[in-house]
């Protein structure tokens, strides 16, 4: 259907680009320079996390047993539907649609604050159960200090991801308001593609987060 | 030289529903073979398989959520280079630890 009503046109590319299609891929680029940064950024997070584990792998497997495995996964899965939710919006405009994408966008925007909800009770049980390093933390035994170092590495992480799970909502909501007012088509959707990008390397992260924080020593 | 250079005013046809929804399905099954493997004592291969299923659905995500499949060459160099050179901080952080012995009085 969308192949017979004329497209409406991409704007024109800015002047230091030879044509539409080069200012793209400069975009496309740019972005993923900046998600390599992103990695980077987490990864030395996780690297820090490789290190005190191999020190101390009895203590990161008690303390894994504390967070709750089955938030845990429900989080992931919701991270996971959102990051298809967001490429399908992209997918929709692209074929030239508008009222779907906005939808999709929306529902990528709520998948991510249902996340951050419950990340958030995550986040009080923990303080309830007195798991907090230096603002709340009752654990006592011989392994409670090195515990603490999981614990900080858990809250770093997952704060940091959840900061960026708010930036992604925000981002988000904006893509979505401005898919609406028909700011996007078919021939144009590049602010769309970089935040789906963003959004999917949101996912990546937690995609690790959930083994390494979720899934330590839980047999036997 | 580069008349031949794959290029046009629109980027490449974006992949099916099927092909979306499958990887969707995909993801939400190596989630719970993920969970369910940690759930069973396996000793060190617990490890080897959470990381080789999470490798493996940051994998589809970025082939085909975030349509690696069908980006340039360049793109793909750039989304490799970030996990590059994570793995070798990693690899060389570790290789440090494991490795460390107590020095020995030189006299």
């Amino acid at each position: 259907m969308s192949a017979i009503l004329p497209m409406p046109a991409a704007p024109p590319a800015e002047e230091q680009f030879d044509d539409a299609a080069q200012q793209r891929e400069a975009a496309t680029f740019g972005m993923w320079a900046f998600l390599a940064t992103e990695v980077l950024f987490f990864g030395v997070l996780f690297a820090g996390y490789t290190v005190c584990r191999v020190t101390y792998p009895a203590a990161f497997a008690a303390a894994s047993r504390s967070t709750d495995m089955l938030l845990g996964t429900i989080e992931t899965a919701v991270l996971l539907t959102s990051s298809c939710a967001v490429a399908l919006a992209l997918r929709d405009l692209q074929l030239g649609g508008r009222r779907v994408a906005f939808w999709l966008l929306l529902l990528t925007a709520a998948l991510g604050v249902s996340f951050l909800v419950l990340h958030g009770f995550e986040y009080y049980a923990e303080y309830q159960e007195g798991l907090v390093p230096s603002i709340r933390y009752t654990v006592v035994g011989p392994r409670a200090q090195h515990m603490e170092l999981f614990y900080c590495l858990y809250y770093f992480i997952t704060g940091f991801h959840s900061l960026h799970v708010t930036i992604g909502v925000a981002v988000l909501i904006t893509m979505a308001v401005r898919t609406r007012r028909g700011a996007f088509s078919a021939a144009y959707s590049t602010p769309v593609e970089l935040t789906a990008l963003y959004w999917h390397l949101v996912d990546i992260v937690w995609i690790f987060v959930f083994p390494l924080v979720y899934l330590v020593g839980r047999s036997g | 030289m580069n008349a031949e250079r794959r290029r046009s005013d629109a980027p490449a046809p974006p992949p099916t529903l099927a092909n979306q929804i499958g990887v969707l399905a995909a993801l939400l099954v190596l989630l719970l073979l993920s969970a369910g493997s940690a759930l069973l004592s396996l000793g060190v291969f617990n490890t080897v398989a959470n990381l080789g299923i999470a490798a493996l659905k940051v994998l589809l995500v970025m082939i085909f959520f975030m349509r690696l499949r069908s980006g340039s060459p360049l793109i793909r160099i750039a989304s490799a280079v970030g996990f590059a050179w994570l793995s070798m901080l990693i690899v060389l952080a570790v290789a440090d630890l494991l490795t460390r012995m107590a020095p020995h009085a030189p006299w």
